[in-house]
């Protein structure tokens, strides 16, 4: 198993954005990500092009699309199910996502608490979705400088808030990536978990839940029971007491130019009883910890070109669900 | 031949909706052209600050009075999209307040898939994502190409 960089938000000239397909390559592959998923507004009509332009670069590429309503920005990734757009709405957007999980694509809040209308229309969560068991995921960071946005730490509370209703899903970062930006502008990635370093491992990496989003940093953490089993991030895990291992290293390839100092680690959510946080530097962390039913992310903090910042923040293991 | 040319002024009550405008094309042609502008952009007067701060405040952020008038000018937002005898055609979204779309079985505007010009009905849609501006006024003209 092995964690790959990607962006899952992405726009051309097909809609709203600055690049030709060519040119959104080129950037995707300058920075030194994986693949990405082409998500224009409204339209998939720049995915064949820009799909077989990342082919030729080596990039894994996910089609997408970008349902652009009144109400909210949803990003549906595997280019099976297109609705009319226009019939999206919060009376119907729970049926469209289920839909499109049936068709096999998978579904992203984006940017729920980006500011919305008249600043940036439509952007942020108007859908008041009640069934999240639909959805595969929530973009709880967007934009630049995700660790330190007031709008990114609004919607990791939320995501944390849907988990502990019960719900399953993944925690992802979108770029919403639609023009060049100034050279010291700080980004961050999806590190999703493959077995095959393709569209179909990606995409089966999503749907398991299996990522964290970050900064510059990769990472491998796993719970070590008793036994001896190891369980990923995403997955279920019986309550009890287990060893949380953690691997952290610089990414020298993805966003490297960034100067990243993890300063600590904080174990979070409803599973255990209360917030743990240690100090933390680049290498092995382990952590002998006793989980009840709920839910358990992992948290990085520390300093991004000496400013203060989320450096990492993982979906959880599901413990007892 | 001119098969639709529509203006229309809209206010905030036509904001988040969907305008269709049918048309018939009674031959196979070779082309679409559509031509698409709205005016004004943007919107600067002081009217729009209390929406400003009306939209932070529903992603649970407070904002004050000055700080909320550093957001203006806010844009107006209308994109088209176009639907044909089998479907949708297509998409526009973007911020441009001019836009020349051009479709044919061969080639087609950013957006908008490559699609032959068979006999049918089809329709413009225009969808007013934000009307900041008292009045905001959209012309449309669409031809055919033989």
């Amino acid at each position: 198993m092995k964690y790959l960089p990607i962006e899952l938000h992405t726009h051309t000239l097909h809609s709203d954005g600055s690049f030709s397909p060519n040119d959104l390559v080129s950037r995707v592959k300058k920075v030194g990500l994986s693949g990405f998923s082409l998500t224009d507004h409204n339209t998939s009509s720049g995915c064949s092009e820009t799909g077989t332009a990342a082919q030729k670069e080596g990039l894994i590429f996910l089609p997408g699309i970008e349902w652009t309503t009144f109400y909210g920005h949803m990003t549906v990734i595997g280019g099976k199910f297109d609705p009319d757009y226009r019939q999206i709405n919060p009376f119907t957007i729970e049926s469209r996502i289920r839909l499109a999980k049936e068709s096999g694509d998978l579904t992203f809040l984006a940017h729920p608490f980006r500011v919305g209308t008249p600043v940036c229309t439509g952007c942020s969560d108007q859908f008041a979705i009640q069934d999240f068991s639909s959805l595969t995921g929530y973009e709880i960071w967007s934009g630049e400088f995700p660790g330190t946005s007031e709008s990114n730490k609004n919607a990791v509370k939320s995501y944390f808030n849907i988990l502990e209703k019960g719900y399953k899903l993944a925690a992802v970062y979108g770029r919403d990536w639609h023009r060049d930006t100034k050279e010291d502008a700080i980004f961050a990635a999806t590190y999703v978990a493959t077995e095959k370093e393709n569209t179909e491992g990606v995409i089966q990496g999503l749907k398991l839940r299996n990522t964290y989003v970050s900064t510059g940093v990769k990472a491998f953490f796993f719970l070590k029971s008793i036994e001896g089993k190891n369980y990923y991030l995403g997955e279920s895990v019986p309550p009890g007491k287990y060893v949380l291992v953690c691997e952290i290293e610089k990414d020298k390839k993805c966003y490297s130019c960034y100067e990243v100092i993890p300063k600590t680690i904080s174990l979070v959510g409803n599973s255990l009883g209360q917030e743990i946080t240690s100090n933390i530097s680049y290498g092995g962390f382990a952590k002998t910890i006793e989980i009840g039913e709920g839910f358990l992310a992992i948290k990085i903090s520390g300093l991004i070109n000496d400013i203060f910042s989320d450096i990492l923040i993982s979906s959880p293991f599901f413990v007892g669900y | 031949m001119i098969l639709l040319r529509e203006e229309r002024e809209l206010t905030f009550k036509d904001e988040s909706k969907h305008t269709y405008h049918p048309f018939l094309v009674r031959d196979k042609v070779t082309a679409l052209s559509i031509i698409f502008s709205y005016e004004p952009g943007n919107y600067g007067g002081d009217d729009c600050v209390e929406r400003i701060v009306g939209a932070y405040l529903k992603v649970g952020r407070d904002i004050d009075l000055e700080d909320a008038k550093k957001s203006l000018p806010v844009n107006n937002l209308l994109t088209l999209s176009l639907d044909g005898p089998k479907g949708m055609i297509g998409n526009a979204h973007r911020h441009k307040l001019e836009q020349k779309i051009y479709i044919s079985e061969q080639k087609a505007e950013y957006g908008f898939n490559p699609v032959p010009i068979l006999p049918g009905l089809y329709r413009v849609c225009i969808s007013s994502h934000c009307i900041a501006s008292p009045r905001l006024k959209y012309k449309l003209l669409v031809e055919s190409i033989e």
